[in-house]
């Protein structure tokens, strides 16, 4: 085995490390008075003691709070790529670098009570902030110099003005004295080790070589800061501070109008907001305007893909589903998104499906027809109506399954789906298995290999009968009449708004009514619109009030 | 099997030794999701000629899947007849998911199914690397705990902990640094970024918020104290990655980045969990049954001959059990080959516990499962044994390892959906037998 020595040893490193920080961190302190609006902190005010401190969202002491949210994997790197500016071509190359497992909730992946910042996700995160900003420093010298606008400045006044470009952009919010603080220590410090470097190397610093190697490492570290910062990482929500009665607890209050821009841009296009929308902001408490941003938005490619992204996590999508297979239903979600087709026809528009004899046929199946979805809940040789049936109740029409599964084992002799499948009908199995067998089994033509059986070889030749969930029920016989109850289903309707509105508001749902009675008035003003397409439904959620209010 | 030249080239970072009486001991954990299908009902010719009693292993003991460890005989210990009995005590489903859930914590998960499961209490590998890393044990391990392959692996807070889940994965987040000058420069980073936190952090009072940037800084931090770490470490780069660690391929690189994780004393405890989701084609040729029917489930995802309890179910999981054990094997004999400090080697100062989320097929049963523990002579762990471990729980099994790596531990798992503890019944202390001497 060749071997690469990485890391040479050495004593130098770190004073500077995290001992030069302002010690152990800092428990919640008790209650702590709002700020009036319009104050602006004087100077100095940055240095009182904590408790001390403005607090702009009162004190919580329970998890009935909207949660501080974080920006997803897929969000981190779109918004990266923006930021950075970076070409179709060099974004593609940092594809390679995977980011750190995130928590999925229900089909999302950025329900904030369930997100963290960990070390894993940090150094990943890290090294693709790195990776990308190499890209703005490939090629030569005066390449590097042009694509960051460095004009005559040196490499270090370049590096400078890039960083505080770059933080203004993916910071979102106003670039404060104190980011500009962080910037110039960080540059302070890295010109220190910078100098070192040379003398202690015997470098030329003349040489262009010399002066790329550490513009390269200069754009690095400020890519770094301006990407795994909190204000980067971090969709801070506090809304607008409200007068409160004594006595009462405040309940809601209006997002600030950036807050509702992030909200929008994330929830649209899965991207931080660019120059135009940050430039609209303060129009955005307006419904109307809102329509506005989302009519212009909703079927172009990065929204459509963002959407189509969204329905393939929530479709369980597995990662090791055939590429082929996966362009198919990505092609397909996004005719659906794009020209804003029914919402029956996710269930059961035409689909080409595939044999075992490698013929097709043209089937109204919808998704249910596509080889993605199917083999990503295909679990075994023998029936996958366990999963397929289990994907079908929760994640497409949000039904609840029994908490406890009863403790005994299938009989060892039962290993054909017909054994199986009658095992599970007597007790105690049934007691979970008659809610979502049947589903799964009406999709049991599909072989462990996602074809679709030879319609005269009906696996068990049976009607099911459905276990009702919500208005989904009666007697199914193959992905056909499934499909079509699925698509006539008010109740897989109602499940479509409760994804959207809690991939808008990145959370899981609150206990009480509060979430409920939203999504319910959500999918009552969807209805009612006559247009029962995807996109017609996120207008609704971008016009609520529930889109622009902060829940406390 | 690794040159033992490969190793001069090393130079192992002696902090770990800074406690004298303590020698610098790391755990390995592998867990398959899936159990050891039996033939015609039982494991006749698969893993031990006899489970009954204890007594003193010899290569006539091992079966032909257990056969490619029989040369590391004297420092196993292999346990039959453990029960997990968590599930039966603190219920909960049958499902893969549940089953996995409760692997390595030896209890209940709550909140919900496959996606969402927490504990309020780490798993056994996390538990054992925080105590090796932390206050009681050796403190200067880049990282207290790594999981590679799947994830369920539960964090000291519950949550599940992500696996990195291919070789270029490991590589690239574990070995990734390329200079000196660039670990100095992440450093200078982590120090600004961990300075706008307690900015902003005065503004963002609430529960909540407070959950989320208390686990940031800790991050930050981590991640400082990593990049110190590395930049005084001098450490072999594995060459190359596959960015697939569901292949043979990626296996392979797995085990090598294990090596290196170990050697360049990265992690006090690795936790690895073998795919579902791998083919195993390439094993076609070294099965005893040439049928088409092996052929084809061995073409197919492992997950699937975890349903198929007849005989090409069997024999697909054989093979693939087989040919880990092999890797195994090897990788063991590396670490025998490669020095640690003090004069030890790499073996001497670690445990591996191979194991399972199941015992079988059937994931109703939870007794038999496919275990054993390979210790080095400095771990607190009795070996060349095969122990008959009938009537003791999973959790006792965990107690053990934890004090067969000096843990202090009294009693581990037994929490319920609710995060109550109703473990009475399955912590009755550690297994004694296995140990060289009870921790307490």
């Amino acid at each position: 085995m060749s071997s690469t020595m990485y890391v040479r040893g050495s004593a130098l490193l770190l004073a500077l490390t995290i001992s030069s920080c302002s010690g152990e961190i800092a428990e919640p302190t008790g209650s702590v008075p709002d700020v009036p609006e319009g104050h602006t902190p004087g100077e100095g005010e940055g240095r009182v003691p904590e408790e001390e401190e403005p607090s702009f969202i009162p004190q919580a002491s329970d998890d009935r709070y909207s949660p501080l949210a974080r920006v997803t994997n897929t969000e981190f790197r779109t918004a990266v790529e923006q930021v950075l500016a970076l070409t179709e071509e060099e974004a593609a190359a940092l594809s390679g670098i995977t980011l750190a497992p995130e928590q999925e909730s229900q089909g999302l992946f950025n329900a904030a009570n369930q997100q963290s910042v960990s070390q894993l996700s940090l150094t990943t995160f890290a090294q693709l902030a790195s990776t990308a900003a190499d890209a703005l420093t490939a090629g030569e010298l005066e390449d590097a110099r042009t694509r960051l606008e460095c004009g005559d400045q040196t490499e270090a006044e370049c590096a400078r003005l890039f960083g505080e470009r770059l933080m203004r952009s993916a910071y979102r919010e106003t670039f404060d004295a104190s980011d500009q603080e962080r910037l110039t220590e960080l540059l302070t410090e890295t010109e220190t080790l910078i100098g070192g470097e040379i003398e202690s190397a015997a470098l030329d610093p003349e040489l262009d070589a010399t002066k790329l190697f550490f513009l390269r490492m200069r754009i690095r570290s400020v890519a770094q800061l301006a990407t795994l910062a909190p204000k980067f990482l971090l969709l801070v929500e506090r809304g607008e501070v409200g007068e409160v009665a004594d006595g009462e607890e405040e309940q809601e209050r209006p997002l600030l109008p950036h807050e509702i821009a992030n909200r929008l841009s994330f929830f649209l296009v899965g991207s931080p907001p660019d120059a135009s929308l940050r430039a609209a902001e303060a129009e955005l408490t307006s419904s109307t305007a809102r329509l506005e941003y989302a009519n212009a938005h909703l079927t172009n490619d990065a929204s459509v893909n963002g959407i189509v992204n969204t329905l393939i996590g929530w479709l369980d999508i597995r990662e090791d589903v055939d590429a082929a297979a996966l362009r198919k239903l990505r092609a397909y979600l996004a005719t659906w998104v794009r020209d804003a087709r029914p919402f029956g026809d996710l269930y059961e528009g035409q689909v080409e499906v595939e044999h075992a004899d490698e013929t097709t046929s043209m089937e109204p199946f919808g998704v249910l027809g596509l080889r993605a979805v199917i083999a990503s809940h295909t679990s075994s040789p023998t029936p996958s109506f366990i999963n397929r049936g289990e994907f079908i109740v929760e994640k497409l029409l949000c039904g609840e399954l029994p908490e406890d599964l009863p403790d005994a084992a299938l009989p060892e002799d039962a290993v054909d789906p017909v054994d199986v499948f009658e095992v599970h009908a007597t007790s105690p199995c049934a007691t979970c298995h008659h809610v979502f067998d049947n589903y799964g089994a009406a999709l049991q033509r599909f072989d462990v290999d996602s074809n679709l059986y030879d319609p005269s070889n009906d696996w068990l030749g049976s009607e099911f009968d459905l276990y009702p969930v919500g208005d989904v029920e009666g007697v199914v016989r193959d992905p056909a009449t499934l499909g079509a109850r699925m698509a006539a289903s008010q109740q897989a309707r109602r499940c479509m708004t409760e994804l959207w509105y809690r991939n808008a508001v990145r959370r899981d749902l609150l206990p009480g009514a509060v979430d409920e009675e939203a999504i319910d008035e959500l999918f009552e003003a969807w209805m009612a619109s006559g247009d029962d397409s995807l996109v017609s439904l996120i207008r609704q959620i971008v016009v609520a009030e529930d889109f622009v209010t902060l829940r406390l | 099997m690794a040159s033992a030249g490969v190793a001069s080239a090393w130079s192992f970072n002696p902090l770990g030794a800074q406690d004298p009486s303590r020698k610098p001991l790391r755990l390995i954990t592998f867990v398959d999701h899936y159990g050891l299908s039996p033939h015609g009902g039982d494991r006749t010719g698969q893993w031990m000629t006899s489970e009954s009693g204890d007594f003193a292993l010899s290569e006539e003991h091992f079966e032909w899947v257990l056969a490619p460890m029989a040369r590391h005989q004297a420092h196993m210990a292999v346990i039959t007849g453990v029960w997990q009995r968590s599930r039966a005590v603190l219920g909960g489903s049958a499902a893969h998911f549940a089953v996995n859930a409760q692997a390595l914590t030896g209890s209940r998960g709550r909140g919900g199914r496959s996606s969402g499961i927490r504990h309020d209490h780490p798993s056994i590998d996390v538990h054992i690397g925080e105590f090796l890393s932390g206050d009681y044990g050796l403190r200067d391990r880049v990282y207290p705990h790594v999981r590679i392959g799947g994830s369920f692996s539960y964090g000291t807070d519950g949550a599940k902990l992500g696996g990195l889940g291919s070789p270029r994965a490991v590589y690239s987040s574990l070995f990734g640094a390329t200079s000196l000058v660039d670990l100095q420069t992440q450093a200078l980073v982590m120090e600004q970024v961990q300075r706008q936190l307690q900015t902003i952090r005065p503004q963002l009072v609430n529960a909540n918020a407070a959950t989320m940037l208390d686990g940031y800084a800790s991050s930050v931090d981590a991640v400082a104290r990593e990049l110190e770490l590395r930049a005084d470490l001098v450490c072999e780069q594995p060459d190359s990655s596959s960015n697939n660690g569901a292949t043979e391929a990626g296996v392979r690189q797995m085990f090598t980045a294990i090596y290196n994780m170990i050697g360049c004393d990265l992690t006090s405890s690795i936790a690895y969990a073998f795919s579902g989701s791998q083919r195993h084609q390439f094993l076609f040729a070294e099965s005893p049954d040439r049928s088409g029917a092996v052929r084809t489930a061995l073409g197919r995802s492992y997950h699937n001959p975890s349903h198929n309890n007849g005989t090409v179910g069997a024999m697909v999981q054989s093979l693939v059990y087989r040919w880990r054990l092999e890797l195994l094997a090897d990788l063991i004999d590396r670490l025998a080959e490669t020095p640690d400090v003090g004069g030890d080697t790499l073996l001497d100062n670690t445990v591996i516990l191979f194991t399972s989320a199941m015992s079988n097929n059937t994931h109703g049963t939870r007794q038999g499962y496919p275990q054993f523990i390979v210790a080095g002579r400095n771990a607190n762990l009795n070996t060349g044994m095969h122990f008959d471990c009938t009537g003791h729980s999973n959790n006792e099994l965990f107690v053990t390892l934890a004090q067969g790596l000096f843990a202090p531990t009294a009693r581990f798992g037994g929490y319920n959906g609710s995060g109550v503890y109703r473990g009475a019944a399955l912590n009755n202390g550690p297994i004694e037998k296995l140990l060289k001497e009870v921790v307490s």
